[in-house]
């Protein structure tokens, strides 16, 4: 019943948003905002409150430029905030904050695509409750279209973003302007599953007007990047190569990113020409690297050591381990339990499963069963979380998650994915178990 | 129950059991048996090799087989002889039954291997698809006891233990508990106890090895049946999950775990330590070791260093002190004691003595800045550096919360570093048949890294060889550029070669023993680690004579009984560094290049070939003098009535052998105008000395190798067509039946000298007269501002580009102001007759960027600047190079120069090499250079050397790792898309010895005694693949056969 008015709510403020303004240009057929669409990436706001979640819809009736949206759940009420989620183009991959959480940047391989969305609250929520796209007129709304970023600057000699935008990282660095202000710059990296590209856009002082971009043919086929923590180091892995490339993006004093310097290649596999690499991590303290393959299925544990030993100066990638896992690895997470252990988490797509390893021993220490195949995991296991009376949990995408109720995902009755719910609490019964279901 | 047999039957019995199993290894009727794909995951591999047989019937045209189990036919042995075949009293049978843990699936798959083509076994034909051994939930290890009858896996998830009684191949109902997750499982060959590693214990006390009593199962009145159709627990005992497992805490993450050959050690592998443990299974095992915690077996006794012995985590010397808590380690890299393992000379600061008297000793002595610096006394040193050091600026540098000596890291308040450089990266171990070495692979060093069991101490293998290499950074082998090694194998592969002589023939031959290791790499190739070879004269003296190759690999208690074990008596490593002396090793070498009779005084050339005049007599068997030149009498020795010889290698195999490194082609030279003019001159002055027009003249002085003879040249101007240089050589000594009648009972040594191909790069050396020192030709100089005499030199390095008081430096810049011009006060700077080196000075003192010039008096002819430049002279960036004075450089384009030294705080200290006298980048005229590759003389010629004249000597490296096929019959380097061994952990390899099938030889009608025959078969099992691999190793074309 609270699905059906939810849709119904839905159904009314987009014909409220269509009609009655007539401003959003977008339009129909438009996918509902109340349910979750093929889920792939998703990331949870700081404060624990909400949860976002990609929704790449793969459905083409829907309109491609509008074809996805950005579903944002309430994590206490685990209900999805219908009146809130912004439209994206269709295929959309992964979504990552910024620093101070002001901005969620979404990659969407329709029209080769950044959306970079204000993350505020709304009436009925609090901060993080909404993501919104300001209009014409600088009022929030629900189209993309002011902050799809394309090309860059903004015309028809900008720069391209290049095809296929998937994965991304953003990190946050600051610059000295001509005044002496420090501004501060949010740096996005985007992998592109097609071509060898990788790509750098600056967005200072949060100025998409501003923005400069740069590519680089680095990397076949690239599918995630990662920050090293600690350092502007981005290391990115891709579908298409066997290995994982080094660089760091150089912005210079007026916050535009020029180069993309490249410090090193990885070599994973000797063998295999194209180890079909999903997912990438780093443990807390930067000091190791997790990359989950799927030719062959399997995580790589990479240990970083300074080259010289005798005064500690550079960086050593040393393959400490290959570890089977199950069929299909689609991404890789660190969790840190509340005693300070590392456990990393593997979501395997054929497998129905998510395998939890233990990286200091190689061994693996449970199979999360699901009974549909797992994409990505966003983890709210923050120490300070993890403790009695609070939230500990790990939010997985299920893509292709068929519901029980044929009604919440679109008018053919046909399920399209859901969110699953995995208890972090080493104190629960229910430890490492799916609790519940979002859809 | 023993089955007793009559002689005839015994002997028919036997004749069948042979000739079956040839037809069976003979491959005449053995087709593979094409089975659906049914392996998932496969981790590890057991073999059972004992009392239970699987008979396979072939049940339809598809070769499908039908297996039945039985209780093989034992008994006891009276006689071990190879050659007694026949006359043998008993007879016995083995079984050769593989065992599989497959972790996805959560089963064991059975693998037939008496066969020439080892085929998956179906257990239950009625049953669609591959039948397997059902076990617990993710199977990774699995282990067999000595018989062969139990098999248990460890089950990762499931926390648990499953038991196979391999009579019924079939699991038992029950799974034993685990208080955590293992990784392996293992069962002593001496006890039967099942060891069980878990790397985290669930309580969270950390990891550990847990001991329990063994289970035994005997063949019951089911047998023969079909597989897993009766009670898995009928006829076992000691099964029951309740009962207790001692528990061994682990000093670090469990990574590997190994039994030797016997099953008295276990030896633990660890991710985070970079030592070995070794476990004693018992107190009969344990001896004289105590055990660590102080208490009784099982229990861990010692700990083996794998690395550096300062970053080892051990304290090697006893001091009481570790790695970087000894004052002797200054980095990661050194030793704890003169005697140790490391790559720093030890000098006075690491010596363990206070040199200077002032109560403090090496690294506590404020003016120690490095184990290998000359001296502890500040007055006696030059001036280093005062620059704050990681561990001593107050600053958590490496960011863990620990600032300077606070952090475990640092190597005192002196330490350079806060980061940790520990090696770590060890990958899996193995051992070979008798215990001698164990392998383990590093797969961050690209290096397996080998151990001295004996002895229990890593062997320094770059320093271990027939001629050590003292310039290797690395412990151990370096398996293959760009490639990790994934896992490994040991084994030792032993060739009896019988007295031809009847009556010697039980009792008496040549054994030859090639010790070493197969290493799985991920680039899709196995490497052979060729750790040496053994010769053994070996008189076995027991009524039973030399072992049978059976009995040798597979009744290793019994080996101590027999001479031979004597043969296996490795020598300690390095063998004596005094013996290994290279020039005593060349006169070896020049020696087998003399001819008889000459000598110095006959040397009409007097072209410095002298040293021929000690080698008169010389033979090949009358090692008297020479032995000592190349470590001969370290390397034979005799142990009652055998006599053994050994030949270090320590390098991956060369797989094309007959051919070696080489200089390509003669050098060529460069002739500066000036020496060509003179050397013109001498000849027209001089005449009958020949032409100076060419490189080989013996007018110009030039490198020749040292064994150019003196006479007999084709011409006399071309050193008779010699090479210039001698390059590193290895030597092996064999031993070898005469091969005609007169010397059949002989055994001979001869000396084998083959080019040592690993070390050798492929570049271009260059030898020059006053060359310029690598990496000493720049742009950046500078004026000295204040005072001339000082002259930055920037950012080299003056250790490793070796400059030295007395060198030259050259400016090449012109005078100038900033805005052009050359004022009247410069002029002193300009040549007066453009002379390209009248800017020239000489070095009167080195420091760390810059040196002290001084003029050079040139006796009033103007030939050299008599001002030292200044920087209102020179305003902008000097270019200047820096020469040696008056001897010859020598340097490759790729390694460089070997100087031996390396810079700390400012100062040049010895650094890798430099205890050895190759460790070499100049040579005077006249003298012979010992470098670091190579060797030669240089000629002095007949007209004196001038600056630029050089010879350029590219090197060919004809040096190929010796790889072997897994996948085609025709080619010998594997065919990459088909293995793919990336899992580091989890591929496994391992040369299986089906036993040596002793034989009549077909060809010889009448043959009265077997041959016997190796079948070395190498397994990879390969998770990433779902596949194991297996291959016959001594039928280098046999087919691959693909277990999926």
């Amino acid at each position: 019943m609270a699905r059906r008015s939810g849709l119904y709510a839905a159904v009314a403020l987009l014909i409220a948003l269509f009609v009655g303004s007539g401003c959003e240009p977008y339009q129909e057929p438009l996918p509902k905002r109340d349910r979750l669409n093929f889920p792939v990436g998703l990331a949870l706001h700081p404060s624990g409150d909400y949860l976002y979640v990609v929704n790449s819809n793969f459905d083409s009736r829907y309109s491609p430029e509008y074809g996805g949206t950005v579903a944002v759940i309430d994590t206490e009420s685990l209900e999805i905030r219908a009146e809130h989620p912004p439209y994206i183009p269709s295929y959309g991959g992964h979504i990552r904050l910024n620093e101070d959480a002001t901005r969620a940047y979404v990659t969407a391989r329709r029209g080769d695509s950044l959306v970079a969305l204000n993350v505020s609250g709304s009436e009925d929520g609090g901060i993080g409750s909404a993501l919104t796209c300001p209009d014409a007129d600088g009022n929030p709304s629900s189209d993309p279209d002011n902050c799809t970023i394309r090309r860059v600057p903004d015309n028809e000699d900008g720069a391209r973003v290049p095809a296929d935008p998937f994965g991304l990282e953003v990190t946050r660095i600051t610059r000295t302007n001509g005044d002496g202000e420090r501004v501060p710059v949010d740096l996005i990296n985007l992998s592109h599953l097609s071509g060898d590209s990788v790509t750098a856009i600056a967005i200072p002082d949060g100025n998409i007007a501003g923005a400069s971009l740069i590519s680089a043919p680095l990397l076949d086929g690239s599918n995630q990047i990662r920050q090293r923590p600690g350092t502007l180091e981005m290391y990115a892995a891709g579908r298409r190569s066997n290995r994982v490339t080094v660089y760091l993006p150089y912005v210079n004093g007026s916050g535009e990113v020029e180069a993309l310097v490249v410090r090193e290649d990885i070599l994973l596999n000797n063998v295999t020409a194209n180890v079909d690499a999903r997912g990438l991590a780093f443990g807390q303290g930067g000091d190791r690297l997790y990359v989950a393959t799927r030719r062959p299925d399997a995580l790589h544990v990479f240990k970083l050591r300074p080259d010289d030993p005798e005064t500690g100066r550079g960086t050593r990638h040393e393959l400490e381990r290959v570890i089977p896992v199950g069929d299909q690895p689609s991404d890789v997470v660190v969790h840190q339990t509340p005693d300070g252990k590392e456990l990393v988490f593997v979501p395997c797509y054929d497998e129905r499963a998510i395998h939890v390893l233990d990286p200091e021993t190689g061994v693996v220490l449970r199979e999360i069963e699901l009974d549909e195949s797992p994409y990505a995991i966003a983890m709210d296991s923050a120490p300070a979380r993890c403790v009695e009376g609070t939230t500990c949990r790990a939010y997985v995408t299920l893509f292709a998650d068929a519901a029980d109720v044929s009604t919440s995902c679109d008018d053919t009755g046909e399920g399209c994915g859901s969110v699953a719910i995995i208890e972090l609490d080493p104190t629960s019964p229910r430890y490492l178990q799916v609790t519940t279901k979002i859809r | 129950m023993k089955h007793i047999y009559s002689k005839s039957a015994r002997a028919s019995i036997l004749c069948c059991a042979t000739l079956c199993s040839l037809v069976a290894l003979g491959g005449c009727d053995d087709p593979q048996v094409i089975l659906p794909a049914s392996l998932d995951s496969p981790t590890e591999m057991a073999l059972s090799q004992g009392s239970v047989c699987m008979d396979l019937e072939a049940i339809s045209s598809e070769g499908l087989l039908a297996p039945t189990m039985r209780r093989c036919v034992i008994g006891a042995s009276s006689s071990d002889s190879e050659g007694a075949g026949l006359s043998a009293d008993v007879v016995r049978e083995r079984g050769s039954i593989g065992l599989i843990t497959n972790a996805s699936s959560d089963r064991v798959a059975v693998v037939a291997l008496g066969r020439l083509a080892p085929s998956l076994v179906d257990l239950d034909l009625a049953t669609p698809g591959v039948t397997h051994v059902t076990v617990g939930d993710r199977p990774v290890s699995i282990a067999t006891s000595r018989n062969g009858e139990v098999a248990v896996t460890a089950n990762q998830l499931g926390k648990s233990l499953s038991v196979i009684n391999v009579y019924a191949l079939g699991a038992m109902e029950e799974d034993i508990p685990l208080p955590g997750a293992p990784n392996f499982v293992r069962i002593s060959r001496k006890t039967n106890q099942i060891v069980v590693g878990i790397p985290a214990l669930d309580d969270g006390s950390g990891g550990a090895l847990l001991v329990r009593d063994g289970i035994t199962c005997e063949p019951t009145d089911d047998l023969p049946a079909a597989p897993n159709t009766f009670d898995a627990a009928n006829g076992c005992q000691g099964q029951d999950p309740s009962l207790p497992f001692t528990r061994l805490p682990l000093p670090g993450t469990l990574h590997d775990l190994e039994f030797g050959p016997r099953g008295a050690f276990a030896y633990a592998l660890y991710s985070d330590r970079a030592y070995l443990s070794v476990f004693a299974i018992d107190d009969e095992a344990r001896g004289d070791d105590a055990c660590l915690d102080g208490g009784s077996a099982p229990c861990e006794v010692e700990r083996i260093g794998l690395t550096y012995g300062c970053s080892d985590g051990i304290d090697n010397d006893g001091d009481g002190f570790i790695d970087q808590s000894d004052s002797q380690c200054f980095g990661p890299n050194g030793s704890e004691s003169a005697d140790g393992i490391g790559r720093v000379p030890v000098g006075a600061c690491s010596d363990g003595i206070d040199n200077d008297g002032d109560g403090l000793a090496d690294r506590l002595d404020a003016d120690c800045h490095d184990g290998a610096q000359s001296s502890e006394a500040a007055d006696e040193l030059p001036t280093f550096d005062d620059a704050t050091p990681a561990c001593g600026d107050g600053v958590d540098n490496d960011g863990d919360g620990l600032i300077d000596i606070l952090d475990p890291d640092c190597y005192g308040p002196r330490g350079r570093s806060e980061e940790s450089g520990t090696n770590l990266g060890f990958a899996q171990l193995a051992i070979d048949e008798k215990g001698l070495f164990l392998y383990a692979a590093q797969s961050t060093g690209r290096q397996v890294v080998i151990v001295d069991l004996k002895r229990r101490r890593l062997i320094d293998a770059p320093r271990s060889g027939s001629v050590p290499y003292p310039f290797a950074e690395n412990l151990g082998v370096a398996v293959a550029r760009q490639s990790v090694p994934s896992s490994i194998t040991a084994h030792i592969r032993r060739v009896v070669t019988r007295d031809p002589r009847d009556d010697y023939r039980d009792a008496h031959g040549i054994v030859r023993y090639d010790l070493g290791a197969h290493v799985v790499a991920d680039n899709g190739f196995i490497y052979y680690v060729d750790a040496g070879s053994i010769y053994c004269d070996l008189y076995e003296t027991g009524s039973g004579g030399i072992l049978s190759t059976e009995r040798f690999y597979t009744d290793p208690e019994g080996f101590d009984a027999y001479q031979e074990s004597h043969c296996l008596d490795v020598p300690a490593l390095p063998l004596n560094e005094a013996a290994v002396d290279v020039s005593s090793c060349e006169a070896v070498v020049l020696c087998q290049s003399c001819t008889d009779g000459e000598d110095a005084d006959s040397d009409a050339d007097n072209v410095a070939f002298d040293r021929c005049g000690a080698c008169q007599g010389f033979e090949e068997e009358s090692f008297a003098d020479l032995a000592a030149a190349c470590q001969l009498p370290e390397r034979t020795q005799s142990i009652g009535v055998t006599r053994r010889i050994f030949n270090p290698r320590f390098t991956v195999r060369d797989a094309i052998p007959g051919t070696s490194a080489r200089e390509a082609g003669r050098a060529q030279c460069e002739l500066p105008d000036a020496f060509a003019q003179n050397a013109a001159d001498y000849v027209a002055d001089n005449a009958g000395v020949g032409s100076a027009t060419s490189c080989g003249s013996k007018v110009i002085p030039q490198p020749v190798a040292l064994t150019v003879p003196t006479r007999g040249n084709a011409s006399p101007d071309d050193f008779g067509g010699e090479e210039r240089f001698s390059l590193i050589e290895t030597r092996e000594r064999r031993l070898f039946f005469g091969a005609d009648e007169e010397d059949e009972d002989r055994v001979r040594a001869i000396v084998g000298i083959n080019t040592e191909d690993f070390r050798i790069r492929e570049e271009d050396w260059t030898v020059e007269y006053e060359g310029i020192l690598p990496g000493t030709r720049r742009s950046d100089g500078l004026a000295g501002a204040d005072d001339p005499s000082v002259f930055d030199i920037g950012t080299v390095n003056v250790c490793l580009s070796d400059v030295r008081q007395g060198d030259w430096l050259i400016i090449n810049s012109d005078p100038g102001t900033e805005t052009g011009g050359v004022p009247d006060s410069c002029m002193g700077f300009v040549a007066p007759d453009g002379a390209d080196d009248f800017l020239s000075y000489r070095i009167a003192e080195v420091r760390d960027g810059e040196v002290v010039l001084e003029t050079i008096a040139d006796g009033g002819d103007e030939e050299f600047v008599q001002a030292l430049p200044t920087r209102s002279c020179f305003p902008r960036g000097i270019s200047y190079e820096i020469r040696a004075a008056n001897v010859w450089v020598v340097s490759g384009s790729e390694s460089g120069l070997a100087s031996g030294k390396r810079l700390v705080d400012g100062v040049c200290v010895p650094g890798n090499g430099a205890p050895s006298s190759r460790a070499n980048a100049r040579v005077a005229t006249g003298e012979v250079f010992d470098g670091p590759l190579f060797s030669f003389y240089l000629y002095p010629g007949l007209v004196e050397p001038e600056r630029g004249l050089a010879y350029v000597v590219p090197l060919e490296r004809n040096f190929s790792s010796a790889s072997t096929t897994l996948r085609t019959a025709t080619n010998i380097t594997l065919d990459t898309d088909s293995l793919r061994p990336s899992f580091l952990d989890y591929t496994l390899s391992f040369v299986y010895n089906p036993a040596a099938i002793e034989s009549y030889d077909p060809d010889d009608e009448d043959a009265e005694r077997p041959f016997p025959t190796l079948y070395e078969t190498i397994l990879t099992v390969d998770p990433s693949d779902n596949t194991v691999y297996t291959k016959l190793l001594s039928q280098e074309r046999s087919s691959v056969v693909f277990l999926r």
